[in-house]
């Protein structure tokens, strides 16, 4: 099994600098419709799909390995270090993903020149001080609604396309994949990602970081991303305004805007940094 | 009459629901009001439909269908739990298209009550979570019982022994593959009842056949008999079989297993250590008769000293008392070093360069004396000098023991010959009599204890040692006994020891 084909890894476009996006729970990297095509224009873009998740191999699924993060982690530096033309990488996380890409930097800071996390939350169970927006009773919750949509969501029946007029359709492949997760899976990886807590990592992390907080979000709350920001060295908050968790695909205008402009104001890459 | 549009709008079969991209509800039917308990005016412009969600329905909105209803423009059948006024969740069924609208995407839901589906649902991932829990519990008792099957068969293994079954009711036998080994052959394979059978000794064949009808019998039901197997590679082996049978409540027989072992080595070491016991027990019989005669002589003697007056009569009785008690030594002696042969450890020899021929004409000499009555002849063919590294005393003993035997079953009138010859590999000490042979079947175990003579009497015989104690001498000097035995040439034992060069000095030998 190439890596390639465990993480279902698609490149796209051309230029100087790598960027590399990974989807959060739930779906998988067709999450990144909106985005990507624009980033492929002036960059070489990576797509690949967490394992587990859309068509990743689930043979390579191992429920020991995926119990904690770090088993990600390793995947997103094989990915890079196997796909990258370029180094350092440009990583777009999306929620649990940017904390995969806090991971994977610290421990191969030199392949990550920044994190551009949409939606991140170090921790989702609220603790004392801190406001994750949920309690354990919650994630059982999640847990028992994943198990309910066992019929629906799981083997042969895809979501159906009503075909709704004026809409682009996808592909049949991608309906067939797209949000469709082996039930004991997608419940290891809710456990994995919900009950999760990174906040001790956070101040590991050297490298420039993007926080895209959005204005009204249940799952990661406008107090997560001013804690990431006080948390982290070299971080950057911008709340965008938009209800929801997937600004990517709900507000994809201001959240591309938010992390051209934050590319923008880097050194260049190539250069050496001076004063740090 | 056909209603109105409106009233299949507001009293439709199902909930409708109109949204705005973010979820917040801009119009909601009455039919979702009447199932969700709210008033229309608490829900339009004022709350989201997520907000209607349980906290894990919400979570599963945000990470799974809103993400889909926004690339896909339609979800359908998603299970939704809502919660209504009454804080109850209501199991939901969801229909959802996202549409332009005047310039704005709006999202139409259609909710459908899904309580009995909901029921039977719960029901099914109860029944999938139950097979998946004795399917767990049926994996691990599969693993539990593979482990004590290998546990059994190293057990049955290591212990030797052969498993064989019957099928209570078809009676078919069946043998594991390993049984063929007790059968001689080399390496496991397939055995039927009747290859087994043909190869079980003909004169045992009863005994399993009253085996079997034992076991059969519902108040014993135990198999146990012992027999022979002549194996395919000419070995026969006596095997133990032992069994039970396992009956229904109707006395039928359900079924049989039963083991096979090996006991020939058993047998055999059962059947040495009966002749060990059975020796033991007739030489304290041979001893405590032989030693009995002595120590009465000595007894009589001793009382006729007491009584006698007359000194010359002394010394004849003195030497009664001197040979009794000769016997009685010699027999001491002669027990003592069997016991340390016995055992395993050897005689005991002190071996010295010696000039074997001064040692023999000692012993022709002494020997002479122990037997007034015979005639001894005595006779050196080797050169005077020649040198054997031996061990005097047990020289001395042996020819003690060979001439003595040859008084006992030679021809009482005729001489016996002590002699020492040049051989082949050194030298040979022969003794030689006349009179009747040795019966042939009887010359392979001369050697071994306790065997004697035809014609004894009670009075000359040993306690048959003599000839054992010739042979563990022999043995320890590397020496080889041999005997030759006919009518016409009469009986001559032959013991052959090493020359050693002449140059050496010979010790003297101490008399």
């Amino acid at each position: 099994m190439t890596i390639g084909s465990r993480n279902n890894v698609q490149v796209t476009g051309q230029g100087p600098q790598t960027v590399v996006f990974a989807h959060g729970f739930g779906c998988d990297q067709t999450m990144w419709r909106l985005l990507a095509p624009l980033f492929a224009q002036t960059h070489r873009v990576i797509l690949f799909d967490l394992v587990g998740s859309g068509c990743s191999d689930l043979a390579s699924y191992d429920s020991e390995k995926y119990a904690s993060l770090d088993g990600y982690a390793s995947d997103l530096l094989e990915v890079i270090n196997e796909y990258s033309s370029d180094i350092p990488v440009i990583f777009v996380g999306h929620s649990v993903s940017a904390m995969i890409g806090v991971l994977a930097d610290i421990r191969s800071p030199d392949l990550f020149r920044a994190h551009l996390m949409i939606s991140p939350s170090p921790c989702y169970i609220d603790d004392e001080g801190y406001r994750g927006g949920f309690s354990r009773a919650d994630i059982e919750s999640l847990l028992n609604t994943l198990d309910s949509n066992y019929l629906g969501w799981s083997s042969t029946m895809a979501p159906v396309i009503m075909g709704a007029p004026g809409q682009p359709e996808l592909g049949a492949e991608l309906t067939n994949s797209f949000c469709r997760t082996d039930p004991n899976i997608a419940k290891q990886f809710a456990r994995t990602t919900f009950l999760s807590d990174h906040r001790a990592q956070l101040p590991k992390v050297q490298t420039p970081t993007l926080i895209v907080q959005c204005s009204d979000d249940l799952i990661a709350p406008i107090e997560v991303g001013a804690f990431m920001e006080r948390t982290m060295p070299r971080s950057t908050l911008r709340i965008i305004e938009n209800v929801g968790h997937c600004p990517h695909l709900s507000a994809p205008d201001a959240c591309t805007k938010a992390m051209i402009e934050f590319i923008g104001s880097m050194e260049p890459p190539g250069l050496p940094s001076v004063g740090d | 009459m056909i209603g109105a549009p409106d009233d299949l709008y507001e009293d439709a079969a199902c909930g409708l629901m109109l949204t705005s991209s973010d979820g917040l509800i801009q119009r909601v039917n009455t039919t979702f009001c009447r199932w969700a308990g709210f008033d229309k005016t608490d829900l339009e412009g004022k709350r989201r439909v997520q907000d209607l969600l349980t906290v894990g329905g919400r979570i599963f909105h945000q990470t799974h269908w809103a993400p889909l209803l926004r690339l896909q423009g339609s979800v359908a059948e998603v299970k939704i739990d809502l919660v209504g006024a009454s804080g109850q969740p209501m199991p939901m069924m969801l229909n959802a298209l996202r549409r332009e609208r005047a310039e704005a995407f709006v999202h139409e839901l259609a909710f459908f009550l899904a309580e009995d589906r909901h029921k039977y649902e719960t029901e099914l991932l109860l029944a999938r979570r139950r097979a998946e829990e004795s399917l767990t519990a049926q994996l691990v008792l599969q693993s539990e019982l593979r482990r004590a099957g290998v546990r059994l068969k190293i057990a049955l293994e290591t212990a030797d022994l052969h498993v064989w079954h019957i099928d209570g009711i078809t009676g078919q036998v069946s043998f594991e593959d390993r049984f063929a080994l007790l059968l001689g052959y080399a390496e496991p394979r397939p055995i039927s009842g009747e290859e087994f059978l043909a190869l079980v000794e003909p004169a045992d064949r009863d005994q399993l056949t009253r085996a079997s009808a034992e076991a059969m019998n519902p108040a014993s039901g135990i198999y146990r008999c012992v027999y022979r197997i002549n194996g395919t590679d000419g070995i026969q082996r006596t095997v133990l079989s032992s069994g039970r049978a396992q009956f229904a409540a109707d006395g039928r027989c359900e079924y049989f297993t039963g083991v096979l072992q090996d006991i020939t080595e058993q047998r055999q070491q059962q059947a040495e250590a009966e002749s060990r016991a059975l020796f033991a027990e007739q030489m304290v019989g041979i001893a405590s008769h032989d030693l009995r005669n002595p120590l009465q002589g000595i007894f009589l003697a001793a009382e006729m000293l007491s009584a006698q007056s007359e000194p010359e009569k002394h010394a004849r009785i003195v030497e009664g008392v001197r040979k009794a008690a000769a016997r009685a030594t010699r027999l001491v002696t002669e027990l003592l070093d069997f016991t340390q042969a016995r055992i395993g450890r050897g005689l005991s020899v002190v071996i010295k360069p010696i000039y074997l021929d001064a040692v023999l004409a000692d012993c022709a000499s002494e020997l002479t004396l122990a037997f007034p009555d015979r005639e001894l002849l005595y006779r050196c063919d080797i050169p005077p000098a020649t040198v054997c590294n031996a061990d005097a005393d047990r020289v001395h003993q042996m020819v003690g023991n060979l001439v003595s035997n040859a008084m006992t079953y030679g021809a009482k009138n005729k001489p016996v010959n002590l002699s020492l010859e040049t051989a082949v590999n050194g030298i040979a000490l022969v003794v030689h009599n006349q009179g009747p042979p040795i019966p042939p079947d009887m010359i392979p175990t001369l050697f071994e204890p306790l065997t004697r003579g035809v014609e004894t009497h009670s009075e000359k015989r040993s306690i048959g040692l003599g000839l054992f104690i010739v042979r563990e001498i022999a043995k320890a000097h590397h020496a080889e006994v041999t005997v030759s035995s006919s009518a016409e040439q009469g009986t001559s034992f032959t013991v052959t020891f090493a020359v050693v060069d002449e140059l050496e000095e010979p010790h003297q030998t101490e008399r």
